[in-house]
């Protein structure tokens, strides 16, 4: 792989991963500001908000490197009816407009909770169409390895298990910003920010048996599928086999890793601001075992005919 | 590479001294760890000397390797080579964060790892995948142990070490800082030769300068590029260094090695620099302790020497029966000046043993005498008063507590001591002293305010008992004027009976003659007992009519003496003003001027008597001088009868401190010196409105 096809795993997880924590920040949202008021939470979902944005930003950036002219990148939009490609770009484009939307009115204008709220609901829906795009690409007949609704579901499945671990860190992260900073720590906030912790380690657990299963019964359906299949099966635990192995571990690391940091927390007695290095960790290993999966999706693809 | 023996043997020289260096970099900081420090940097030294053993191990095997081998043995070195290269890396990462984090980082920085995690995420992820390349996975290890251990434990370290610069240079420590910066600056080229340069290979950032001369293609099928990525052109592999600079990249890290290894070595000299640092602040501190108690002993010596000062002052004014308002107003004063203090208050109980009265006070300008009445209410003066101990603020009291502490000021006290004044185990009265500054009372000021109080006690006692002294002299005098009337008047009136009963008899007998002189002895008896009562009531006049002065009392009673008696007399006053005598004295002079007058009209026979009063200067002080002299008869000293007066005008003199002496020649007359000391008070003239009050208290 090049750059220009390394452009594509920092595409995909980079969305993949806004709307997924997008998702988790607004699950949170809706069911804190029942316990602890609107205006905490209008304020606890800023930064998140931008950061989301942000990685928005940098993975439709990243897209561009996969292009040989960046600067024509509007004109992919030009095949909405018929290319998935194309509407993939168009509602990864309109998930930003809202997303950047929300961040505007989340920064800029005190209270329209409601308008917020259905702003947020609009982008994750989006975000939910354009990830179901970005799978639908792969759905080729060509490409035997990838040929499978099993593609689209996995891309659901990193999406939440990425977006999960990203709100996770971030939560953590803006936490001790602020405590460094010793300007407006308050105890609600930490409060929310450790249940939250725990519900998210607790949905990265849940999210990660599938995923193990998916990705075996994906080995399955390549080993027992046609002989092209069976080229990328055989792709994998050959060549490829450090790499499987690797991904196969280091994603369960990562989950287990933060579940027992927060499990322990308790036990051990650390704040929930401590939590920093083993959460980010933890993200850090489901990130490289997403873009390793990712990597594997690429490399062990054998097309047929043209 | 030319593997002819000379340049062999040159790399090998170049890996053994690149080794040695780090060895010596790893022993030198084990051994400054070992030797311990307060020192935050001491805890990280244990990393930096992991890596430099390590570093210098993974050198020899270069250098091992270099000199070639049994193909066993090089794979060996080889497999401890791949182990050590990337522990080498992550004991300098583990250094360069520890270090980094030495000084607070400001908090903006928590964001960065955040920043970072998806281009660290797909450079692992990108690392991990070049191992399935069909290179020997000897070189990714290499290329990746600099590329993700190396070079961020090298970055981290170098601006770590220019972060512990700039804070020595900002505490004025330029030596140390300068070798910071050295250090600094030597991992930063660390960061760079052994980080970056890496060997040829076809991934990485090298894979885009290195395409032109890959040895194996990084995946199956893949073409090897022509074009750089970015114009990135292949300058920073291992062969470009030598094609550049004409020396191979091990010339240049051991190069780096030994920078880095002298001024980290040379840095750690702020752990000597730091130990003389203390040792001479512990010097310098304990001189401070030592010139800092010798100042608190002069100090303390010279308020003792104050206090105890103004005490013998206090005690002697009490002796010499000064006013007691004066010495109460001589207390309060002195207590806020040494103590010191914004306020000090004397409050004493009157009739109603609830009523506690502040009798007088002391603030900065001003120390008087209450003249109206003003009860103390303050509930902390009120419970100290029934309290056996005395109080002294700590500072954790609440304000309202010290409120109307300070009396007639509207601003509250930040500390007090107050102490109860008791006589005969009995609370009469309470001494305060309050400050409106936060600075609490010692118990050695506590101290001082008893003994303050303690002298209070005492002046008032002495004022009682000078009230009584006085009411005694009243009783004596009035004795004196009984016993005169018995001895004069009853025995003339006694006499004047039975000469009546004579000339009756003598009527009737009709003895003229007889009866008439008779009648001439009863004119004289009588005019002698007009003249004793006069002078009885001229002395008693006397006496009690001092309003005037003591010298005009005196001057009146000569003038109607020499009246009454027809004795010429004459009275020189030298003083101008106030005799400045004590009460008791004044009424002892004019007993002792009575008394010889007496003697002068009744024995002397004098046409005339000379009364003179002058103030004499002594060492120990002032002086009233009295002489009386008559130019009568005169007397002989052993006169028994004489003796007995003299004899009592003498105690009288002696009652009072003073002295008295008489000479007499017969036939030329009598002379009577007495003098009595001055009381030395600059407010002897005020108000004696406190005296009255503590005769009556001492009455309750």
């Amino acid at each position: 792989m090049n750059v220009r096809e390394w452009a594509l795993p920092v595409f995909t997880v980079l969305i993949q991963m806004s709307v997924g924590a997008l998702l988790a920040l607004w699950i949170l949202r809706a069911f804190a500001s029942i316990k602890y008021g609107k205006e905490v939470m209008d304020r606890i979902v800023r930064v998140p908000l931008l950061i989301i944005l942000s990685t928005t930003i940098l993975g439709m950036i990243g897209g561009h490197f996969h292009l040989s002219r960046p600067y024509l990148s509007f004109l992919a939009a030009s095949n909405f009816r018929t290319s998935w490609l194309s509407r993939e770009i168009v509602f990864t484009v309109l998930f930003f407009l809202i997303t950047a939307t929300l961040w505007f009115f989340q920064w800029y204008r005190e209270g329209h909770w409601g308008l917020k709220t259905v702003l947020g609901w609009l982008a994750i829906m989006v975000g939910f169409v354009t990830v179901y795009c970005m799978g639908h690409i792969y759905l080729l007949p060509a490409q035997v390895a990838w040929n499978t609704p099993e593609t689209i579901i996995s891309y659901y499945g990193s999406m939440l298990m990425l977006g999960v671990m990203a709100l996770a860190e971030i939560l953590i992260m803006d936490l001790r910003f602020k405590k460094v900073r010793q300007n407006e720590v308050l105890t609600e906030w930490v409060i929310i920010v450790r249940e939250a912790i725990k519900r998210l380690a607790l949905a990265a657990g849940v999210m990660l048996i599938p995923d193990i299963i998916l990705n075996l019964f994906h080995l399955y359906l390549l080993r027992t599928g046609t002989a092209l299949a069976q080229t990328s099966y055989d792709l994998l635990i050959e060549l490829y086999s450090p790499l499987l192995i690797a991904r196969f571990l280091i994603l369960p690391i990562g989950v287990v890793s933060l579940i027992i940091s927060v499990a322990t927390m308790k036990r051990t007695g650390k704040t929930v601001q401590e939590l920093f290095t083993p959460a980010y960790l933890a993200c850090l290993l489901v990130i490289v075992g997403e873009a390793l999966g990712r990597f594997l999706f690429y490399a062990a693809h054998i097309r047929t005919g043209i | 590479m030319d593997d002819s023996p000379p340049k062999v043997f040159a790399m090998m020289l170049i890996y053994f001294f690149s080794g040695l260096a780090f060895e010596g970099l790893g022993l030198a900081a084990y051994l400054q760890q070992r030797q311990g420090s307060d020192l935050p940097l001491n805890k990280h030294l244990k990393w930096l000397a992991a890596f430099g053993f390590v570093c210098g191990v993974t050198n020899w095997i270069d250098m091992f390797l270099t000199s070639g081998g049994a193909q066993e043995y090089i794979n060996v070195l080889n497999l401890l080579r791949m182990i050590a290269q990337p522990l080498t890396g992550l004991l300098l990462l583990i250094f360069g964060w520890e270090i980094l984090r030495e000084i607070p980082l400001p908090a903006w920085t928590v964001f960065i790892p955040g920043v970072l995690i998806v281009p660290i995420a797909y450079v692992i992820t990108y690392a991990a995948t070049t191992f399935v390349t069909p290179s020997p996975i000897n070189i990714p290890i290499d290329i990746w142990s600099r590329y993700l251990l190396y070079l961020p434990g090298a970055i981290m370290a170098g601006i770590g070490f220019l972060r512990l610069w700039n804070m020595q240079r900002k505490l004025g420590l330029s030596d140390v800082a300068n070798l910071m910066l050295g250090a600094g600056l030597a991992f930063l080229f660390e960061a760079f030769i052994v980080g970056l340069v890496v060997p040829a290979a076809p991934y990485g950032p090298a894979s885009y300068y290195n395409y032109d001369r890959v040895i194996y293609n990084a995946f199956t099928g893949e073409q090897a590029g022509i074009t750089g990525f970015l114009g990135l052109t292949s300058w920073l592999d291992n062969a470009r260094i030598l094609v550049v600079t004409g020396l191979p990249v091990s010339f240049w890290r051991m190069l780096s090695a030994f920078t880095v290894t002298f001024f980290v070595m040379r840095g750690l000299g702020v752990f000597e620099a730091t130990r003389k640092r203390q040792l001479k602040a512990l010097q310098d501190e304990h001189a401070r302790a030592q010139k800092a108690a010798f100042d608190a002993q002069i100090v303390a010596r010279e308020t003792a020497e104050k206090w105890t000062e103004v005490l013998v002052s206090i005690n002697r004014r009490i002796t010499e029966l000064e006013d007691v308002d004066s010495i109460l107003l001589y207390i309060v004063d002195n207590a806020r000046k040494l103590l010191p203090a914004d306020f000090v208050g004397l409050a004493l109980l009157m009739e109603d043993p609830s009523s506690l009265e502040l009798k007088c006070f002391s603030i900065e300008d001003s120390t008087e005498i209450v003249r109206s009445t003003e009860i103390v209410k303050t509930p902390l003066i009120l419970e100290t008063l029934q309290s056996v101990h005395s109080y002294r603020s700590t500072g954790n009291e609440p304000p309202a507590m010290l409120e109307d502490i300070i009396y007639g000021q509207a601003r509250s006290a930040k500390g007090v001591g107050i102490v109860r004044l008791e006589l005969d185990n009995r609370p009469i009265g309470v001494l305060w002293a309050s400050r409106a500054v936060e600075m609490s009372f010692t118990e050695t000021d506590l101290i001082w305010l008893e003994c303050m109080a303690d002298q209070v006690v005492i002046a008032i006692q002495h004022g009682l008992m000078t009230s009584q002294l006085q009411s005694l002299s009243i009783i004596e005098e009035r004795t004196r004027i009984a016993r005169d009337m018995h001895d004069g008047l009853a025995q003339v009136l006694g006499y004047l009976n039975l000469e009546v009963q004579t000339l009756e008899a003598l009527q009737k007998q009709g003895k003229t003659e007889a009866l008439t002189s008779e009648l001439g002895k009863m004119r004289e008896a009588i005019n002698l007992a007009n003249a004793d009562v006069r002078e009885n009531i001229l002395s008693l006049r006397t006496t009690l009519a001092s309003e005037n002065g003591l010298a005009s009392a005196i001057a009146e009673y000569l003038e109607e003496f020499g009246i009454q008696t027809a004795i010429e007399t004459n009275f020189t006053n030298e003083i101008d003003g106030d005799l400045n005598l004590s009460s008791v004295a004044e009424v002892q002079l004019v007993c002792i001027l009575q008394e010889a007058l007496a003697n002068v009209r009744k024995h002397a026979r004098a046409s005339q008597v000379r009364v003179s009063i002058g103030r004499i200067l002594r060492e120990e002080g002032g002086f009233i001088h009295m002489e009386i002299i008559d130019n009568g008869s005169g007397f002989l000293m052993r006169d028994s009868k004489r003796n007995f007066g003299l004899k009592t005008m003498k105690e009288r003199a002696n009652s009072v401190q003073g002295t008295l002496e008489v000479q007499s020649v017969l036939g030329k007359g009598t002379s009577l010196n007495c003098t009595f000391p001055c009381i030395k008070n600059e407010q002897l003239k005020k108000s004696s409105a406190l005296f009255t009050r503590a005769t009556r208290l001492s009455v309750h």
